[in-house]
């Protein structure tokens, strides 16, 4: 599978390694480690899945998920440090389509965005910002 | 009336809201290095990372859950009331001044100095140090 990939995550270490692993797994992949510029990213890049930190400086995962779900139909996949029921709901609700918890196994996280990124699990693909 | 009760439920809000506020990012700061272990690990296992890399990647993140252990440590300390607390007035410039250098000589403080400040007559303040 190929595609670009988005990585919104501010440890540049978690960043770095969930960027090897999409590569390794046929992917392009880009890093930003804020929500504004993960924002400006997304806009600019047109990714095929956005992988989102939930708490990040600038503009926090759960309303850069709001943004990017308003403006696009794009995959996002959460990465989240809060484990609790309520939290999985929110980010669910907040339109992310699929909420792992870290710590994370990598391989999991890139079998889960192939999942999302599988034809006929978003056959009605819409972004403002086509190209 | 409803101003009092506002205030009274705002009064009881704010304890609450700390708390989760508290747990929300203790549950960050502890995932965040345990998900950087799990990746040099996996990284290791899988042939992505240098054993030396990986051992001292995971050396340096063991310090930094062990240094949230100290603070978490502190903090009981704090709620059982084994802290001795001491106000003092002085120089908020000799005191930034002071804990910039202390920090310069070791990547964490020992103690979390400046718990509260509140201005008397400028340029004096006085705060509260434990220790």
């Amino acid at each position: 599978m190929s595609g670009t990939i988005l990585i919104i995550e501010d440890d540049t270490r978690i960043a770095n390694w969930v960027k090897v692993y999409f590569e390794r797994a046929g992917f392009s992949a880009q890093i930003a480690d804020d929500g504004e510029s993960g924002l400006a990213l997304a806009r600019s890049l047109n990714p095929d899945l956005v992988v989102l930190d939930l708490t990040l400086p600038r503009l926090d995962g759960v309303e850069l998920c709001r943004i990017l779900r308003r403006e696009s139909d794009i995959p996002i996949v959460m990465l989240a440090a809060r484990e609790a029921h309520a939290d999985r709901i929110t980010g669910l609700d907040t339109g992310a389509d699929d909420y792992i918890v870290k710590p994370f196994d990598p391989e999991e996280v890139i079998a889960r965005a192939q999942a999302v990124l599988r034809p006929g699990c978003r056959s009605l693909r819409r972004t403002s910002w086509d190209r | 009336m409803s101003g009092a009760f506002n205030q009274m439920t705002s009064t009881l809000e704010t304890p609450r809201e700390l708390r989760r506020r508290l747990i929300n990012d203790l549950s960050h700061e502890l995932n965040t290095p345990l998900s950087v272990i799990q990746l040099e690990a996996k990284g290791l296992r899988v042939g992505l990372q240098t054993p030396e890399s990986a051992s001292d990647n995971i050396i340096q993140e063991v310090d930094r859950l062990r240094g949230l252990v100290t603070d978490l440590n502190w903090l009981a300390e704090t709620d059982h009331g084994e802290l001795t607390l001491t106000l003092e007035s002085g120089s908020v410039h000799d005191f930034l001044t002071e804990r910039r250098s202390a920090g310069s000589r070791s990547p964490r403080p020992d103690r979390l100095n400046c718990l509260s400040m509140r201005p008397l007559t400028s340029p004096t303040w006085t705060w509260t140090v434990c220790g």
